[in-house]
């Protein structure tokens, strides 16, 4: 199975198990995979795509702001 | 004692039957449960194995000067309903609003654990819940119109959003899924109940999900979804 194909109902919070386990819940993490799977997801469905720009800039549907990555 | 509602961003999502399920999968694991029907449609009861043709219910209680506990069936040991009644050719205009059922919430406290409601789809202007709980699950489908209700829905209000009737193999429901991990990180946990034709068949056989299919896909995503209500326990 590709990286980023697996069921996202099956998607396990394994970020948020490694900040607790470090003690450190204030990790900078970026999930590129699901960032490129979600813009993806945007351009294969026009409406979804429609809507997510839309409410960007109504405040609705806002994303949670995004992090700075974390480079080695 | 916790009370918890199920509330859709629109109607027709399979709520009943989700709630009729959790209040099996909570009793099932040592939990009094009390299962209150607010919609006139009545059904609740249907899926524990109440007549088709049975009346009693708190709304119909009430409106013959009745107490509304009068409508208390218990279905399974540590396992009651309170049904909303109907009465044949005359529609009950239940007179409970949300601060009646604040207070019948602190008379029920000491006999259940958990007060699980099934309540009414209210048009998405209206202020307010027909009855403030606890826990407040906002459901969906990974669908559009879901998706372009939740946007006028004021998140910050919900404990869960809890995504019903996912069907893994649909590229358009599974991007959903994502997109909303993503859009609602950090503000909105998210819980899935795969789609399951054992839903629709439990309630053809009057009976809760956990009841009629017990190895089902749904009814281990309903035990999940019932552990994660357990850590909003209240003494």
């Amino acid at each position: 199975m590709k990286p980023g194909n697996a069921d996202p109902a099956d998607r396990s919070d394994d970020i948020a198990q490694l900040r607790q386990h470090l003690d450190m819940p204030d990790l900078n993490y970026q999930d590129i995979s699901m960032l490129v799977g979600v813009q993806q997801a945007l351009q294969r469905w026009p409406l979804l795509g429609e809507s997510c720009r839309s409410s960007a800039q109504d405040g609705l549907l806002m994303p949670a702001p995004k992090r700075e990555a974390v480079l080695p | 004692m916790t009370s918890l509602a199920l509330h859709g961003v629109r109607g027709g999502l399979g709520r009943s039957a989700l709630l009729a399920a959790l209040g099996y999968a909570l009793q099932g694991v040592g939990e009094r449960v009390l299962l209150i029907d607010l919609c006139p449609d009545n059904l609740l009861g249907l899926h524990f194995n109440l007549p088709l043709e049975a009346r009693e219910g708190w709304a119909l209680a009430e409106r013959e000067g009745r107490p509304y506990t009068d409508a208390v069936y218990e279905v399974l040991d540590g396992l009651c309903l309170m049904p909303f009644g109907n009465a044949p050719g005359d529609a009950l205009h239940p007179a409970a609003d949300a601060a009646t059922w604040a207070a019948r919430q602190v008379e029920l406290a000491e006999h259940f654990d958990w007060l699980l409601f099934d309540v009414p789809q209210l048009p998405a202007a209206t202020a307010g819940h027909c009855v403030e709980t606890d826990v407040q699950v906002l459901v969906a489908e990974a669908e559009m119109a879901s998706h372009l209700l939740l946007g006028r829905r004021p998140i910050e209000r919900y404990d869960l959003l809890l995504i019903n009737r996912y069907d893994p193999a649909s590229r358009l429901q599974s991007d959903l899924l994502m997109v909303w991990r993503d859009l609602f990180r950090d503000r909105l946990p998210l819980q899935v109940v795969h789609r399951d034709e054992a839903f629709l068949e439990a309630l053809a056989c009057k009976a809760p999900l956990g009841h009629y299919a017990p190895q089902s896909l749904a009814c281990r995503d309903v035990q999940s979804l019932a552990v994660r209500c357990l850590t909003r326990r209240q003494s």
